[in-house]
């Protein structure tokens, strides 16, 4: 599996900041933030999808709707484990005969990530762990009618963002995950790809 | 979906119906008073086309372009000229030229002319395609007479000859250009008796069946110095038509068999006839199909005798009443079928296609295209829609093997035309 520099680098660095903040949980209790206390927090986010793969955008576009629900559970300080439900579907036309084509992703990955507290209303966060999925494509062909065809995928996302706290509980959440997943159809599918969005969320 | 598909096509086999069914190329034979037109690919009559007024259609000849038929009517003096589109039937006087019957017609391969020998011999009748004008020369007879006709595939030349057994009256030429008239000597032997003439596709040769003589006698070298050759045995020859390489020649014996019908194989020096067959009493017309492959003989009856020239075995088919003259309708194929491989890219797979296109059929009617991957059917084409096809090739096809044939309402469908494919 291939991957250019920059999405290395990204990984490398998110798994860097987790290792970082499990030995330095201990020292950070002492820090009090806004949403010290709080042990579970729930998100819901929209994002534009930008796939990696050039064959994925001349057919489907730059950019696709996706649609993700994450909870996280506080299990140290500065440390959380997050699951995640991810949807994503966009329309387009194959190449050479514009035959309309569609594609639905649906993932649910979990991990490890690592908040740091910048200020009592703002934070950020780097997580990372495996994602596991379905891509669906179904194909309007002229020549071979109508077909559907699914496989399951895995790979793995790496996530950063910053929420900013607006009341006690709430927050906006800006993001930018790196998914990374590949399917064997008739031929190879790569449906990697960064999702850039916003989501609110609630800590509890 | 695929149930309901399956269920179409089950009720599509038990009502006998066949979607891809070829068709042709047909047989236009003329039956005393019409004119019947039989589906070479199943020997069954497509469609009886009537004739008003015609008491006994003859001799039979089609325009290239498959438009009009002409027909002689050998017990009147009347030419009938058939719109084989709309079956429109136009009569023809010819009285006005020989006061006898019309007996063989011709046409010039431009389409635009129709010329008629007579039964007195003295006269060649000249009919305006498509209005219908006549016009009369008067043969230099008894010099030049002129019995049975040969177009020359060059436009230029009409070949005469006399059925009158006179020694010297043999074989003669019309200039269509300048109506001037020659003769060619030393055809035959002892009697000029020539009922039956065949010219090769370059113009350049011609085979005159001398029946007293019991031989076809070849006359090469006709656009230069015409040469008459020793003469290839063959008993009573009446007709004789050529393949379209012009390597094999088929001739018809007017006797009651066996073996009158002879194979000549002209690829050889001297040309021989090479094997015979039987087909029926006294055979006096022969037409063969664009391909090569069938020869159609009719001996004035009611059978018409089929000859597969690649196995060189007859069968027969019965024509209601009789047939006399027969002329097969010949669909040009497309021309310049080109290939193009092209590509239809999913993100889950890509489909390789075979853009084909080619030129149109150059003849009136054309119905559909064929397109064929081998010999099967994949689709036909509507020459309303596009004279191109995308094909979806599977595995590993590169498309060599496909061709696409025309189909036409009066002449059936085409030989294929084989695919270039460019890279």
């Amino acid at each position: 599996m291939k991957m250019q520099a920059p999405k290395a680098l990204f990984v490398f660095s998110t798994s860097l900041l987790l290792a970082h903040s499990l030995v330095n949980a201990q020292e950070r209790q002492e820090v009090t933030t806004q949403c010290e206390g709080f042990e579970w927090e729930v998100k819901a986010r929209g994002s534009a999808f930008i796939p990696t793969s050039h064959l994925f955008r001349e057919i489907y576009g730059t950019a696709a709707g996706n649609f993700d629900a994450e909870f996280a559970f506080t299990i140290r300080s500065y440390l959380q484990v997050w699951a995640n439900v991810d949807y994503t579907r966009a329309h387009g036309n194959s190449l050479g005969f514009c035959n309309p084509t569609s594609i639905q992703i649906i993932n649910g990955s979990f991990g490890l990530k690592a908040p740091y507290d910048i200020k009592d209303w703002l934070a950020v966060y780097l997580g990372i762990g495996p994602t596991f999925g379905s891509i669906r494509i179904k194909d309007e062909s002229q020549f071979t009618g109508c077909s559907s065809c699914a496989q399951t995928s895995a790979g793995f996302v790496a996530k950063t963002g910053v929420d900013f706290f607006f009341a006690k509980r709430f927050f906006v959440d800006v993001f930018a995950d790196y998914v990374y997943q590949k399917a064997q159809f008739q031929q190879h599918v790569d449906a990697s790809g960064l999702r850039i969005g916003a989501g609110l969320g609630v800590t509890f | 979906m695929d149930r309901q598909r399956y269920l179409l096509l089950f009720c599509m086999l038990f009502a006998g119906y066949e979607p891809f069914m070829k068709a042709g190329p047909f047989a236009y034979i003329a039956a005393p008073t019409s004119v019947v037109v039989v589906d070479t690919a199943t020997n069954t009559t497509v469609k009886t086309i009537p004739v008003p007024g015609s008491t006994y259609l003859y001799s039979i000849a089609l325009t290239p372009d498959n438009h009009y038929a002409y027909v002689t009517d050998v017990e009147a003096t009347q030419v009938f000229a058939i719109d084989l589109i709309s079956n429109a039937v136009s009569s023809i006087n010819t009285s006005s030229i020989d006061t006898l019957s019309p007996l063989f017609v011709v046409i010039t391969p431009d389409g635009a002319s129709a010329y008629v020998s007579f039964e007195s011999e003295a006269h060649l009748a000249k009919i305006s395609i498509p209005s219908n004008t006549i016009t009369g020369y008067l043969l230099d007879a008894p010099q030049y007479y002129a019995y049975v006709l040969a177009m020359a595939p060059n436009g230029k030349t009409i070949y005469l000859s006399g059925d009158d057994e006179t020694p010297g009256n043999q074989v003669s030429t019309f200039s269509i250009a300048t109506q001037a008239q020659s003769g060619i000597g030393g055809v035959g032997g002892s009697g000029g008796y020539i009922p039956g003439l065949a010219i090769t596709s370059d113009s350049n040769t011609l085979f005159a069946c001398c029946a007293a003589d019991n031989i076809v006698v070849p006359i090469i070298n006709l656009l230069s110095s015409p040469t008459v050759k020793p003469g290839i045995p063959f008993n009573y020859p009446y007709a004789m038509v050529l393949n379209s390489d012009n390597t094999r020649g088929y001739v018809i014996g007017d006797t009651t068999g066996p073996n009158n019908f002879g194979i000549i194989n002209l690829s050889t020096n001297p040309a021989t006839v090479t094997s015979t067959l039987t087909v029926g009493d006294n055979p006096i017309f022969i037409a063969l199909t664009g391909d090569g492959n069938y020869a159609y003989v009719s001996n004035g009856a009611t059978s018409i005798y089929v000859v597969n020239t690649r196995k060189n075995s007859v069968t027969s088919f019965e024509l209601d009443p009789i047939g006399n003259g027969i002329a097969i309708a010949t669909t040009p194929p497309p021309s310049n079928v080109i290939g193009i491989h092209k590509c239809n890219v999913f993100l889950d797979k890509t489909e390789r296609i075979l853009n084909i296109t080619w030129n149109a059929s150059t003849v009136t009617g054309i119905t559909s295209y064929n397109i064929y991957n081998g010999s099967t059917l994949i689709t036909s084409v509507s020459p309303a829609e596009s004279l191109s096809y995308n094909a979806l090739l599977n595995g590993c096809d590169t498309g060599s093997n496909f061709s696409v044939t025309a189909v036409s309402t009066v002449g059936g469908e085409s030989v294929p035309t084989l695919i270039t494919i460019q890279s």
